[in-house]
């Protein structure tokens, strides 16, 4: 069994007046992809961003290695945790490269400036990720795909062992998916990176995560492996629409659909 | 755009500020009367030197200061505000700076201790500003422009009832604060301000790597290991204490804080830590360049008049502005 | 000769103007028309002047009717006046307007230059009928500037710059009552040939000119601000006159800010 990389602890979530996350308690195990699922507005983003140390908890905690996130100075927390948001403001268009070197923001000094190891390590990073031939372009004439895998790339230049990606197929087609997705799984099957990242796509969700956490409602439905997680019962009440799932005969994955 | 180095910083950095003290020599040479400036000093004529002495130099020495503000808070606004028309004479900091060294110099505080009342004033202004127009962790862009209009407004109508009850000389000299002027000041006058404006040039350039992480959103600044709320505070102090410095000195200056940013960054590319001390040699230099023509433009004429540096640098910055809007394609 | 000539004047001052009539309640638009009210002898009837009438000192306590540009038309009518004494600038056209509305008596006298005052005078005294009195106070007038002008005749035409405001720099300029009163006083005015009446002087132009006389007129204290510039001759010999600028309005008392200017730039 892997050792807990990240703890949920009694985690309650409200904004304003309603809660949003009401008494969630699971672990998140090293060296594991976890996909958190569930409805719109069922609270995954804010559960993610909980789990990065963005959002501070109502009551409850999320622990690593057995210290509240909320304790931990911010760019100590930054080295162990990257976080890869949905999408991201670009009011100045900084180019590829100076947008991963960004990632280097917990190791450099007070004036900001990247040792040779940052810049190594930079490159390293989107060579990893297939951005450095596009290291002199701005952020602004890159496609979709392109521009998640810059960000991707900084997340690894944080150095981080936990990477969380929040919705990291939103907006591109399958082929650019299916490219961001497999570079997720061989970070984590080569470096032994933790990846939780919420999806809207259960049948990705299956193919790529190694258990998946059901949300409605703020409340944990199920989790678990995602044969035993995705049945019929469980997501046509999740996601409150009659669901067909049916099982690849070679791999024994599940793949769902709605039923008309 | 290559990413920056120490090597382009110094570079960069070094390069602007020789441009502009070869500006700042120019400037001296061009006026009313030229200098025999490669005489030796003592060879000059005693009308020389107070020209050069009493009256040019410390004028372009306040234009330079003056600039180096104004151009630095411009590009931190920006890009904290994440808003390419944001600058300390539109959102209305400027104008609370106005309002303060109105007041102080109405309650008749000595003059080291109007900065730090314009200082107040300008700060109160920005956070109003900035309060109204955060939603959510998110800053609307028309809602920030809009309150800026709003408090300009707001504060004008201060500036002008205290103008109503000021004598007539007094009211005079507030109309000049309103269009800006670098008229005569004395050196310890200007030294005080320009330490002020220094130590917030330093402020802001160290704060350069914090900003180029904010303008990703505060949500990516937080995740990359910086803490958002201390560094815009920072931000807002160090911009806020170098507009309320020279403002009870040059008034209301427009423009330069406006397109100076776009100037700098066209220059030296997005980064802040260099684009905030770039901005503040170019701003330096523009404006030694305005008030220079505001010296001289009409004062050989007939009308044998000076015209209000504020009216040339948004004669020369609106139609720059419209320009560059118009090339870019977008704010 | 002069005699026949000046009941000439008259006599079509009186034909010109509305027929002469006494004026009980006069309101005073500037502190020269309240200062040559006074001095027309007509100092009971104003029954209201501006926040700036100061001279003579009876004008303090007269009502005001607010200050230079911001003169209350409420305030004025509420006082029921027959007769509103203005010299035209910006706001006066709308007032005068409103007052003539309600039937008040307007008169709109300018004053740019010494001869302005003058006419500003006659002009004042045939609408109230008292232009005997202008007479006597014009020819007082001139016979106290003729003196003055001897007692200067012959002395060097020194350059001169009268500040109105030292910072920014503003002067005195040529076609200015101020102007006139530097030429009466044997003194040759740097900003005279500014074509405007009060030009933002530069301060380079001044040094360049090298004046040996200033009049400073800016009523805040001047601290070190002229030593800063020890080349101007003006500073180099200590020809640097501070006045107050109470005396300088152009009205009645012209002759005394003449002997002023005369005293404080020619006597020494």
């Amino acid at each position: 069994m892997n050792p807990s990389c990240l703890s949920v602890q009694n985690l309650r979530f409200r904004y304003v007046r309603d809660d949003v996350l009401n008494d969630l308690a699971f672990d998140v195990r090293s060296g594991e992809i976890l996909a958190l699922l569930g409805p719109n507005a069922s609270g995954k983003t804010t559960l993610l961003k909980n789990m990065a140390g963005l959002l501070h908890p109502s009551s409850g905690r999320v622990l690593m290695n057995g210290i509240d996130l909320t304790d931990r100075p911010h760019r100590e927390r930054a080295r162990a945790i990257a976080f890869v948001p949905q999408s991201e403001d670009t009011f100045l268009d900084f180019s590829a490269e100076q947008t991963v070197l960004m990632g280097r923001a917990p190791y450099v000094g007070t004036w900001g400036f990247e040792s040779a190891e940052d810049r190594a390590k930079t490159r390293e990073a989107m060579e990893r990720t297939d951005t450095w031939i596009l290291r002199e372009r701005g952020l602004s004439e890159l496609s979709g795909g392109e521009r998640q895998r810059v960000i991707l790339a900084r997340a690894l230049a944080q150095e981080a062992k936990l990477l969380l990606l929040d919705e990291p197929t939103s907006h591109l087609d399958v082929r650019y998916q299916k490219e961001i997705l497999d570079l997720c799984a061989s970070l984590n099957a080569e470096r032994g990176l933790t990846v939780v990242m919420t999806l809207h796509d259960l049948n990705l969700a299956a193919l790529y995560a190694h258990r998946l956490l059901l949300l409605k409602e703020g409340k944990v439905v199920r989790l678990g492996f995602p044969a035993e997680t995705l049945t019929e019962e469980t997501i046509s009440e999740v996601f409150s629409v009659p669901m067909k799932v049916v099982k690849d005969e070679k791999s024994g994955l599940p793949s769902s659909f709605p039923i008309r | 755009m290559k990413s920056l180095t120490i090597k382009k910083w110094l570079a960069t950095n070094v390069l602007l500020v020789v441009l502009a003290v070869l500006v700042a020599f120019a400037a001296s040479l061009v006026g009313e009367k030229s200098l025999p400036f490669f005489t030796r000093w003592s060879a000059w004529s005693p009308e020389d030197k107070d020209i050069f002495w009493a009256s040019r130099l410390p004028r372009v020495l306040l234009a330079a200061v003056t600039g180096m503000a104004l151009g630095s808070s411009g590009t931190a606004f920006q890009g904290l505000l994440q808003n390419a028309l944001a600058d300390p004479y539109i959102l209305g900091v400027s104008s609370g700076a106005a309002l303060g060294s109105i007041l102080g110099y109405a309650l008749g505080l000595p003059f080291a201790g109007i900065p730090f009342f314009a200082f107040a004033a300008s700060l109160a202004a920005m956070l109003l500003v900035y309060r109204t127009a955060m939603r959510g962790g998110q800053i609307a862009p028309h809602t920030l422009l809009l309150t800026g209009v709003i408090l300009n407004a707001f504060l004008f109508a201060f500036i002008l009832i205290l103008n109503g009850l000021a004598s007539f000389e007094q009211a005079q000299k507030i109309i000049f604060l309103l269009i800006g002027n670098l008229e005569t000041e004395t050196y310890g006058r200007i030294g005080l301000v320009a330490g002020i404006v220094a130590a917030g040039l330093i402020v802001l350039t160290a704060e350069g790597h914090a900003l180029n992480l904010l303008t990703s959103g505060p949500e990516t600044a937080r995740s990359l290991g910086i803490d958002p709320n201390r560094h815009r505070k920072r931000v807002f102090f160090a911009a806020s204490l170098m507009v309320g410095a020279v403002v009870p000195l040059a008034g209301l200056v427009g423009f330069i804080g406006l397109f100076v940013p776009h100037i700098a960054r066209w220059v030296t590319g997005p980064d802040h830590r260099l684009s905030i001390p770039a901005a503040a040699w170019i701003g330096a230099t523009l404006l030694i360049v305005c008030d220079t023509l505001a010296r001289t433009l009409l004062v050989s004429s007939a009308f044998q008049t000076e015209l209000p540096v504020g009216a040339v640098t948004a004669l020369v910055g609106a139609p720059f502005f419209l320009l560059l809007m118009k090339k870019r394609g977008r704010s | 000769m002069r005699r026949a000539f000046r009941l000439a004047v008259v006599a079509l001052c009186l034909f010109f103007s509305a027929p002469a009539f006494s004026y009980e309640r006069i309101v005073s638009f500037r502190p020269n028309v309240t200062e040559i009210l006074f001095a027309l002898g007509l100092g009971s009837k104003v029954v209201g002047v501006t926040s700036f009438c100061r001279y003579p000192p009876e004008a303090e306590k007269i009502e005001k009717i607010g200050g230079y540009f911001n003169r209350s038309l409420e305030k004025t009518l509420s006082l029921k006046p027959d007769l509103v004494v203005m010299v035209p600038d910006a706001t006066t056209p709308k007032v005068e307007a409103a007052l003539r509305r309600s039937k008040i008596e307007v008169v709109v006298v300018k004053a740019d230059t010494v001869s302005d005052v003058e006419t500003a005078v006659r002009t004042i005294a045939a609408k109230a009928g008292v232009s005997d009195k202008a007479e006597a106070l014009i020819q007082n007038m001139h016979l106290r500037r003729e003196a003055l002008l001897k007692s200067v005749d012959g002395l060097p035409k020194k350059k001169a710059l009268m500040v109105i405001q030292r910072r920014p720099l503003i002067a005195a300029g040529g076609g200015t009552f101020l102007d006139d009163l530097l030429k009466d006083a044997g003194l040759q005015n740097i900003a005279g040939s500014s074509s405007l009446p009060y030009p933002h002087f530069s301060l380079e132009t001044v040094i360049a000119k090298a004046p040996e006389v200033i009049i400073d007129l800016d009523p805040s204290d001047a601290g070190d601000y002229w030593s800063r510039y020890p080349s101007l001759p003006a500073v180099k010999n200590g020809a640097v006159a501070k006045l107050s600028p109470d005396l300088f309005v152009p009205g009645p008392r012209i002759p005394d800010a003449l002997q002023a200017l005369i005293d404080a730039t020619r006597a020494r």
